[in-house]
């Protein structure tokens, strides 16, 4: 059976979240803080005290047809018992009945326990104020969206990344040339020096982040980088509480693959930025082997914002630890139009009067 | 008197040893292979004579038969020299050339002229001409290189009237590239989600190391181009030369 972790308070028993301004636990009942360290052996006691065994789940399924439930995942709150249904990549959420948070103890158990997490540094009201920030300055930005904006739903989400370590043993050649020009009384000289250049060495990479989540698009996650690792500590489930999080449903072997562009295409820059003094560089064969290769599982901290505006929906994510938001905006079509014809109308206007000017001179 | 008949048979010699028919007559229409009526050599000659005396700089039309064993460019330049045309001492004119046998037309700036005629503008003027040359509408053809030969000089003499059309046509282009630039950043600044195509942020610092690095030449090549040479002189003041077939 899936097992529920909720975390109670010493004191008076309420569910207690992990509060991102004060870095610790902190009970919104009565006001009591802790260290999560201190939660992390009151969570392996709390592991102790589940000796429950709830057979009847099982017969619930009966009514269900065959692989129907694969994709999800019941669950009892322990503060209320209402069912929680989740997907079978849920790790942590909140009771829809008592709206208690709980964190799924299996989805980080084994070998899915993260080995890093990076907390939440920044609260739902910086998310907030980030995404009003964000509409700002954008005069191609409909006004009726940036007025009649509702925020749909926000979210903190502990997302999986991947992160990759590894050296680079690179060998790149490239194309150059170097072009001298002069003239004498009738003739203009280009001369053209070609040059092929190589260089080779090693570069080391670390901890470069791959979303290890397909249910997240991987271009908004990248969008929110870079995560400061600075931040990052052991894994322990109580940081989960009050957040939503999901466990990685893309594995490592997979998400290799954009791992090896964009390590690819960094060390192609870093060695080019070695040839210097040449007029054009072109490179021509690229040889990059990788060694020491190491995966690591962390959960990084990710608001997501959704509004919805004349009928399609918008995603931001915020980096919960920089606070660097992202989102595609709509664009105001009017607007665009009639910047585009005031702005030619008066450059025209103001090149055309410079011509009569310069004509007078 | 033997004076005279030495010298008399001197220039005859002089004249028959070049190939170049040196004309005589101050006129400013030279029609040597009798392309035109004489109605329409009057129409031409005023129209040359009217332009000419407006900014002291003529403007002459020649037709000849061949150019013989010169090239068009040699023979107008030749045909200008020879038969010393153009006003005052900087030979101040231009010369309309038509070589009927070759079917070739050179155009001659020179002194002033050549100063407000560039091998561009000769360029701009056979253009405009060589439809009329082409059908043999030879009246037209010369009225118009006269109108646009005036229209040059009294550019460079006294600075060319405004030219509203093309000026505005050029700050419309400049307004509306200005605006497409302007607006694509505005629209820019609405998408934010772009894929991160390396890995900057995570490069070990301190972890490159260059360990091989050769800068080997290969090859040299060496292109050469000659100047452009609007003008070539032959008093010291500018000439340019242009023309093509009609």
């Amino acid at each position: 059976m899936a097992v529920l972790q909720e975390y109670k308070c010493p004191c008076c028993g309420g569910a207690i979240e992990f509060d991102s301004n004060i870095q610790k636990m902190k009970c919104p009942y009565c006001d009591a803080e802790f260290e999560t360290e201190t939660l992390a052996s009151y969570d392996n006691e709390l592991n102790n005290e589940h000796t429950d065994d709830m057979k009847w789940e099982t017969a619930a399924g009966a009514d269900w047809q065959e692989g129907e439930t694969d994709g999800l995942r019941v669950f009892s709150c322990k503060s209320c018992g209402g069912e929680i249904v989740g997907d079978e990549t849920t790790g942590a959420t909140s009771c829809p009945y008592c709206g208690n948070p709980v964190v799924m103890m299996g989805q980080f158990s084994g070998a899915l326990k993260p080995d890093y997490i990076i907390p939440f540094k920044l609260d739902k009201k910086a998310a907030i104020e980030a995404l009003k920030k964000h509409y700002g300055g954008k005069r191609l930005l409909p006004k009726a969206f940036k007025d009649q904006n509702h925020i749909d739903e926000i979210k903190g989400v502990y997302v999986p990344f991947w992160l990759f370590d590894a050296d680079a043993d690179a060998y790149i050649r490239y194309k150059a040339t170097k072009v001298r020009s002069w003239s004498d009384s009738s003739y203009n000289y280009t001369e053209t020096s070609h040059f092929s250049v190589s260089r080779g060495g090693f570069i080391g990479f670390e901890r470069v982040p791959v979303d290890g989540s397909s249910k997240i698009d991987d271009t908004l996650m990248e969008s929110i980088e870079p995560f400061n690792f600075t931040d990052a500590v052991n894994f322990q489930t109580a940081y989960l509480a009050g957040y939503l999080a999901d466990k990685y449903d893309v594995d490592s072997q997979q998400s290799i693959a954009r791992a090896n562009e964009r390590i690819k295409r960094s060390t192609e820059e870093s060695f080019a930025s070695t040839v210097k003094g040449y007029t054009t560089v072109i490179p021509d064969s690229t040889n990059v082997r990788l060694q020491n290769g190491v995966a690591k599982y962390a959960l990084y901290p990710v608001w997501l914002l959704n509004t919805s505006w004349n009928g399609q929906k918008y995603t931001f994510a915020m980096n919960g630890q920089t606070g660097k938001l992202v989102g595609d905006l709509p664009l105001d079509k009017g607007a665009y139009k009639r910047w585009l014809f005031g702005l030619a109308g008066a450059v025209s206007a103001v090149a055309f009067a410079i011509s009569y000017l310069i004509w007078l001179l | 008197m033997i004076k005279r008949i030495i010298s008399l048979a001197v220039a005859l010699l002089l004249c028959l040893s070049l190939t170049i028919p040196a004309f005589a007559t101050s006129t400013r229409l030279f029609d040597n292979a009798d392309l035109l009526t004489d109605e329409d050599e009057a129409i031409v000659l005023a129209k040359l004579d009217e332009v000419s005396e407006l900014h002291n700089v003529d403007v002459f039309v020649a037709i000849v038969e061949s150019v013989g064993d010169l090239t068009p460019d040699q023979y107008v330049n030749s045909f200008y020299d020879t038969n010393n045309l153009g006003y005052g001492d900087n030979k101040d004119g231009v010369l309309l050339l038509l070589s009927m046998e070759e079917r070739d037309y050179r155009i001659l700036s020179n002194g002033i002229a050549g100063d407000a005629i560039s091998s561009d503008d000769i360029d701009t003027i056979g253009n405009k001409i060589i439809d009329d040359l082409s059908s043999g509408d030879y009246v037209s053809a010369f009225t118009k290189f006269a109108d646009e030969c005036e229209y040059y000089i009294n550019g460079e003499i006294n600075g060319f009237p405004f030219n509203a059309g093309k000026n505005l046509l050029i700050s419309l282009a400049i307004g509306f590239v200005v605006a497409f630039i302007v607006t694509g950043m505005m629209r820019g600044q609405l998408k934010s989600v772009r894929a991160k195509a390396e890995a900057s942020d995570y490069v070990k610092s301190g972890s490159m190391h260059v360990t091989h690095s050769s800068d080997l030449f290969l090859y040299r090549n060496v292109t050469r181009t000659k100047k452009a040479e609007n003008s070539s002189s032959s008093s010291g003041s500018s000439r340019n030369v242009g023309g093509g077939k009609f």
